[in-house]
Parts: C-alpha cells; structure tokens; sequence
C-alpha cells in the first residue's frame, strides 16, 4: 500500500485504526471514527502522539465543523472506488472548513484517480494493494490545464489566465 | 461468478475478446472459439464455475466472461435466448451486418 | 461553432495521451478490466454484443465540415463504413477496436472533438435546441451556456463518481425542443418580472425504468450564477443520492423521496456558501464565450416564395418542402431537416460517404455547419431559400431527401438488441418493417404529426416514454416482445405514455401500429386535430377497444 505525499513515495506510517469500543493505546499514532471524535476529543486530544480520524463514505463531513483542533491527520475512505462521496467531503473540508492539515486517501485508492484526488485537496494517497506508484504519481500531473475550480485553486480557468476573445 | 438469464441443459463459457469486443465462447482445451457450435457444454455448476474461474484469468485476452445456459443438439451448443443467438450470428438488421455495409449509395 | 483556444485544445490532446497510456497498461495487465473499465467509460468506450462501442461527443450538436470529414475518417478507417446518430446528440461507432480507439481521439482532438464524459457516472453531454441560434421565439442563443456547462463539467474532479449519468439540456426558446424536462437538469433562459435576464432551473427529470418529468427547483437564477448553483446541485446528488441500488440512483429518485421542496431547500444552502465564490461568471466572460462562437453573417435577403416553389415542382421535392423546412429567423432563409430515416435503413445511421456528402453540403449550402437533431436526424440550419433545390437535388443523389420530418416513419429507435448489451428485445428490424409498411407519403401526410420512439429496453434510449407512440421491447421467457404505449411528448405541455394493454409479439406489433393510426384516422374531429390532441381529449379507450376488443 504505497503512501504517496508531496509528488513522491513517503515512507510507510503505523496508525493503528481504533474499533468501536476498542481503547485507545497509550503510545502510538491512532485512527479514530467519526463519532468517536466528536464523543471523546477531549481525551484524545491529550495523547502525546497524534490523532487521526477516519471518514467513512456516508459520514457528515460538516460535523467537523470547529472541532478539527488536535486532528493531525484525516484519512476519508473509498470502499469501492465507484463511490464518490470522499470527493465531496474532501472538498468542503479544505472550502467549507479550512481545514489545512493531512488529507490522505485510503481504501480503494487507483492510480487513475489521483489527478481528480489532488485537485479536491487530497495531499496524501494510500494507494490500494498491488497498485503502481509510479504510475500514480505520473498521473497527479496528467493534466496541464483545468476549466474549473476546485480545493487546489479557488478560480475557474478564465480567472486565472487572460483567455482570448 | 456470473451466469446470465438463461435456459437450457448445460452450460457454456462466454467473453468478449480485449482486442474487438468479439463474441467468444470457451473450448474444452480452454482455448476461445467464434463459433458458439465448438463451446464446451458442460453439466454441473461445479465443472461451470471451474471453467469460469479459469476465463477470469485470461484477461490479456477476454472480457468479462460469464455462463450461459445452452441446449446441446448434435453434439453441439446451441443458444436458447435471442441475445445470445443474435451474440453467436451477428446482428439481425441486414443493412448493418458488417460484411452486408457497402457504402450506402 | 465554438473555436477552441489553446486551453481547450490542450485538454482534448491530453485526454487521449492519458487513454493511450490507459489502454497500454490494459493491454500489458497493469491494469484489471474492472479498473479499466471506468476509465474507458469515461473515454465513452462501451463492450457491447459484438464489439466495443465508441460514443463520441458532440457538444449541444453543432458539427462543422471538417469534424464531419473526421467522422466520415473514422468511419472508412476504423470502423464498418458508417456512423450512428444518437437521442443525446451524440455519434457512435459500432465496430471500433480497443488498440485503434487512441488514434481515434488523436484524430477527433485534431477537430476539436473528443468522447470525453460520454459514459460513466459523471456529468454527460449537456445538449439543446438544433434550431439555437436561428428560432424567431429565441430569447437567448442557448449554446454559449451549453459551452461554459461543458467546461465547468468536463473533468470536474468532484463529480467524476456520481452515483448515476446525469444529463443536462438548455433551451433558449419559449417553446423547449432540447426536452429540458426529461433531463437530471434542464434549463430555461427567461426574463423575470423586472426583465433581467437568467434561467429557470428544473431538476429530476428522466426516463428508463421510473420516468419522471423534471420540477421547477428555482424559477429564476441571475444568469452570474449559473454554475455555481448546479454545483450546488451537484454536491448535493453527489453526497446524499441513493448508491444502494442502480435502479435508485439517478437524481429523479432523490428529487421525488425528498419532495422538491426539501431537496431545492438543500441546494439553496449548499449554494448559500459559494455562490459568492470565484465560480460565478461575469459578463465580460459569457461576453467573452459568446464571442468564441463564429456567428454566421447573414445576407440581407427576401422570403422566396416557396408555395409557387413547392407547385412548379416534382412532388417528393414540394412534400420536402412543406414537411422538412423549419423556420428561420431571418428572412430568405431556412432550416432543413435531413432525414436519416429512409425506408431501408436503420434511422440515425448515416454511412462515410453520406458524412462527407453532408460536410460537401454544409460548406456550399450551408455555412459549414450542421446540428445533431435528437431525433437522431441532421439539421442544416443555415440554407438559403433560393438553393433549396440545388440542396435537395444533392440530398436526393446521397439519399438524404426523405420527406417524412416529424411523421410516423420519422422513428426514433435504439440500437437494440442487435447490438447492445443492455437490450430486451431487437428495435431495428420493427422499425424497418414499419417504414415498410407506412411507406405511403400521402397517407403518412394526412396523419400529420406522429412521433413514434421505440426502445429495446427500459433504459429508454430511443425516448419511448415520450412518443405520441412508444414502443418498449421486452423479454417475455426468453422471446421478444413489445409494449405499446400511447400519449407521450417531451416539449413544454410533457406528458409520459401511457401502456395500452398486453404487449404485442414481434408478428404482431405493426399491425398494432396499424390499428392505433387507423383508430386516429377515422375517429378524430378532422384533419386539423393531431394525433396527440386526439389522444388527450379521447383517452386511451378508443385504443383500447380497436386493439384488444372489448374484453
């Protein structure tokens, strides 16, 4: 599962994904779901080593909303990489909630994906099993030019460049 | 594991090949025919699924294989629904059969 | 035509180095067919019966020559001699193979074209109105709207994995030919009270196996806000559409569980945060989008008259000219609908030859363009009145002259299941044997207008639910069969047809046909009462009862 950051293959990360119930270690970097951010941030947000959270497809992205204080990484999953609701989410978060820390893309994650990933504010991409870095780190500049905004750039095409008339 | 609506006594393996999107059908040497006649009609679900699973493997070559279930006459396969009679013939429509389309005037 | 810029050219030539890499890495197994097969989706590359299937776009239908000679290219080199017209104004090729298909972009990208977004769970071809630009009730040209929503769309990064297709279709008349209503978006350029200019947004229409017609969401949007409010709708479908279950996922289902109400309430506050953003247009950039649009200049002319034209004349050419013309705001001139629905052939087929001819046509005649009709017929919208028998005497040597524009024998009809895997029953061969049958000019006259749109399965591509008569192909224990229905239109009064009875066999159903045209003939008030007037004031009984008795 290849971890790609800053257009390059970083080095693999242990964070441990916490169950439902499952007590959080003392030591080490957790993953947290959604709701259990919201119930238990506080303790959390304690640990000396960080904290992440873990968006599932049908999570309410917004109920971050003033509590990304203390998040050092949000991981959104892809199931199946046919659901794109982590697109949205990613989008409001870096628009809607300013949220300017580790957005990483996990789960179904394909190389011929990640133009549209980095562009919706994905700045990290944990690549499914078995799948080429080097393709996917060809394809985050498959694109030279785009029409529309997006997370990466607030202004459509015709803001950004005099386009002829 | 995928097997189509269908009828009939047996069972045969299809694909489309990567290469065209032509209509293939499974031989018992596991080598692709055209001809819907040299299928390998097969009996049990088990010897399908085998074969099936063995189609999955070829995707150099094919596509997306799935069963479908034939009647044998003959010794050969033959198609019990019109899809897949019209999948092993060609398109009915004799203005846009491919070896009938000359330039249309 | 829309003229391209560096950007727009750069975006097509990337896209098809991007497929020829994806198909490389098909073709060497760094990729599975099930991740592939979005990919080349998006790229409008579908497997079909008996080969793959290339739907290429054609933005709000405008075609200039040289695109046309490149399709005609494409036709002659890579696939089987000839072309398809579809209901969305697009083209498709039938017999493409997968390692040519990269040379086919590079040949559509050298024209401005590309089959970018014309499959797959993403936004498709936003279309209109073939007459935009030339209709006396237009407002506003619809098609630099069209444009800028095919900007925004085209690989908009998060839209790319909605849980549906979703289609979008602009009118710009009083009077809606783009069928906006039948659309996950349709829109209306309208005045409001104040006589500003912007657009009626409709959402959740569609058709296949739910048909629903689209509601007003907002009734009027400043025009500045265009994109940023669909992308309100947009996200919205996007985070809270149905993905359980394939035949619950388009728009028209999430419109109708929420109520409308519920669902425009949610697309205004998603639109409350961003309508003020970078997103919204200015008029110096619609200014600017219109002015990329080549307008055609006009001569300063007189109305022909075209009565003594149609008297002095041969009678297929007169019937040409009373059935296939449609009005041109400017005097002396004329559009023309060319009709791929001759007798003997598969209606929306056109082979090389007949696209060269037309590219021929559309340069002396026609200044360089024509428009895919959604009817799957040809529009020359730019003829003068004085070349019409020049154009005729040209369509007749290629076999594009048949006068039966908006009669019974000018089909709409899918593909079917001769070719397509997604198909019940066959629809070419129906058709060819109703054109057969119906193949009196005269009588097909005196019936007046009857659209027939016949399907060969549930997902409506031929628009069945929306003919004045639908035909639907069904499987009944593995042997086709065909539903028919009766009443159905797409335009401003839209109404969706209604199932007559039990489903006809294949031997069955022209002489249903028959029957249905033949109920109409003798029982309406006279001549003057069409087909679908009739429908609505009698009902279905009359039908029913010449049809299946009365049992």
């Amino acid at each position: 599962m290849a971890l790609i950051k800053h257009n390059a293959v970083a080095p693999a990360e242990l964070w441990t994904t916490l169950e439902a119930g499952q007590p959080a270690p003392a030591a080490g970097d957790v993953l947290v779901d959604l709701g259990r951010w919201v119930s238990e941030s506080k303790p959390l947000r304690a640990r000396t080593d960080k904290v992440g959270v873990l968006l599932q497809p049908d999570d309410d992205v917004l109920t971050l909303e003033g509590r990304l204080d203390g998040i050092s990484l949000i991981a959104v999953a892809f199931p199946k990489f046919t659901d794109g609701r982590g697109y949205s989410s990613a989008r409001l978060l870096r628009d809607r909630l300013g949220y300017t820390g580790e957005l990483r893309a996990v789960g179904h994650v394909l190389p011929d994906q990640v133009f549209y990933m980095r562009r919706v504010g994905f700045d990290a991409l944990e690549l499914a099993d078995g799948k080429s870095a080097d393709t996917a780190i060809a394809q985050l500049k498959e694109f030279s030019v785009t029409y529309q905004a997006a997370a990466d750039d607030a202004r459509p095409l015709f803001r950004r460049v005099a386009r002829p008339a | 594991m995928f097997v189509a609506r269908s009828f009939g006594s047996h069972f045969v393996i299809t694909a489309n090949t990567t290469d065209a999107g032509a209509p293939v059908y499974l031989r018992s040497d596991r080598t692709w025919s055209a001809a819907l006649t040299d299928a390998h009609a097969v009996g049990s679900e088990d010897e399908r699924d085998d074969l099936l699973s063995h189609a999955q493997t070829q995707e150099h070559h094919v596509c997306d294989p799935y069963a479908f279930k034939v009647n044998v006459e003959g010794g050969a396969a033959v198609a019990t629904t019109a899809r897949e009679r019209i999948r092993s013939q060609g398109p009915t429509s004799p203005l846009r059969r491919p070896d009938a389309v000359q330039g249309l005037t | 035509m829309y003229q391209y810029d560096e950007h727009d050219q750069r975006i097509v030539d990337e896209r098809a180095a991007q497929f020829r890499g994806q198909v490389q890495r098909r073709l060497a197994g760094e990729i599975t067919e099930n991740e592939f097969k979005p990919l080349r989706l998006q790229n409008g590359l579908y497997m079909q019966l008996h080969a793959y299937m290339l739907r290429v776009a054609v933005p709000y239908g405008l075609l200039s020559s040289a695109q046309l000679r490149a399709l005609a290219t494409i036709a002659r080199d890579y696939d089987k001699g000839y072309a398809h017209f579809t209901t969305r104004q697009n083209v498709q090729y039938n017999w493409p193979e997968l390692e040519d298909v990269p040379k086919i972009l590079d040949l559509l990208a050298s024209v401005q074209m590309h089959a970018i977004q014309t499959s797959g769970n993403c936004i498709r071809n936003t279309t209109s109105d073939p007459l935009a630009g030339i209709a006396a009730d237009e407002l506003e040209d619809p098609r630099p709207y069209c444009e800028l929503i095919r900007q925004w769309s085209t690989f908009h990064p998060e839209f790319a994995f909605l849980p549906r297709k979703f289609k979008i279709a602009v009118t710009g008349s009083r009077t809606d030919r783009a069928a906006v209503r039948i659309h996950d978006i349709g829109i209306r350029i309208v005045d409001n009270d104040a006589g500003e200019r912007g657009f009626e947004i409709l959402v959740g229409g569609g058709l296949g196996r739910t048909p629903h017609i689209a509601k007003v969401v907002r009734d009027f949007l400043p025009y500045e806000h265009l994109l940023s409010y669909l992308e309100a709708v947009l996200r919205v479908y996007n985070r809270y559409g149905r993905r359980d279950n394939k035949y619950k996922a388009r728009i028209k289902i999430q419109v109708s569980e929420w109520g409308v109400e519920k669902f425009a309430a949610a697309v205004e506050e998603e639109w409350g945060h961003i309508k003020d953003s970078a997103t919204a247009l200015t008029r110096a950039e619609i200014d600017r989008i219109k002015g990329r649009f080549h307008t055609p200049s006009f001569e300063a002319l007189a109305n022909e008259d075209l009565d003594a034209l149609a008297l002095t004349s041969d009678r297929e050419f007169a019937r040409f000219l009373k059935n296939n013309l449609r009005p041109h705001r400017v005097p002396g001139y004329t559009a023309i609908v060319i009709s791929t629905k001759p007798k003997d052939r598969a209606p929306g087929d056109v082979s090389d030859s007949q696209l060269e001819a037309l590219a021929d046509l559309a340069d002396r005649f026609g200044l360089g363009h024509v428009v895919v009709m959604h009817d799957q017929n040809v529009m020359m919208p730019n003829v003068k009145q004085a070349d019409l028998e020049a154009v005729y005497t040209v369509l007749r040597e290629w076999d594009l002259h048949t006068a039966n524009a908006g009669r019974v024998t000018d089909q709409i009809c899918c593909p079917g299941l001769d070719f397509c895997n997604l198909a019940n029953a066959r629809s070419i061969p129906v058709a060819l044997r109703i054109a057969e049958r119906f193949d009196d000019q005269d009588y097909l006259d005196d019936l007046g207008d009857v659209s027939l749109k016949m399907s060969g399965c549930i997902n409506a591509c031929g628009h069945h639910h929306v003919g004045n008569i639908g035909i639907l192909g069904i499987d009944k224990a593995g042997v086709e069969a065909y539903q028919l229905m009766l009443g159905g239109d797409p335009g401003d009064d839209a109404s969706l047809g209604k199932i007559v009875g039990r489903a006809f066999s294949s031997d069955e159903i022209v002489d249903a046909v028959s029957t249905v045209l033949d109920t109409y003939a003798t029982q309406r008030e006279s001549a003057d009462e069409t087909f679908l007037d009739f429908y609505r004031r009698a009902g279905l009984d009359p039908f029913k009862e010449s049809l299946y008795g009365t049992d």
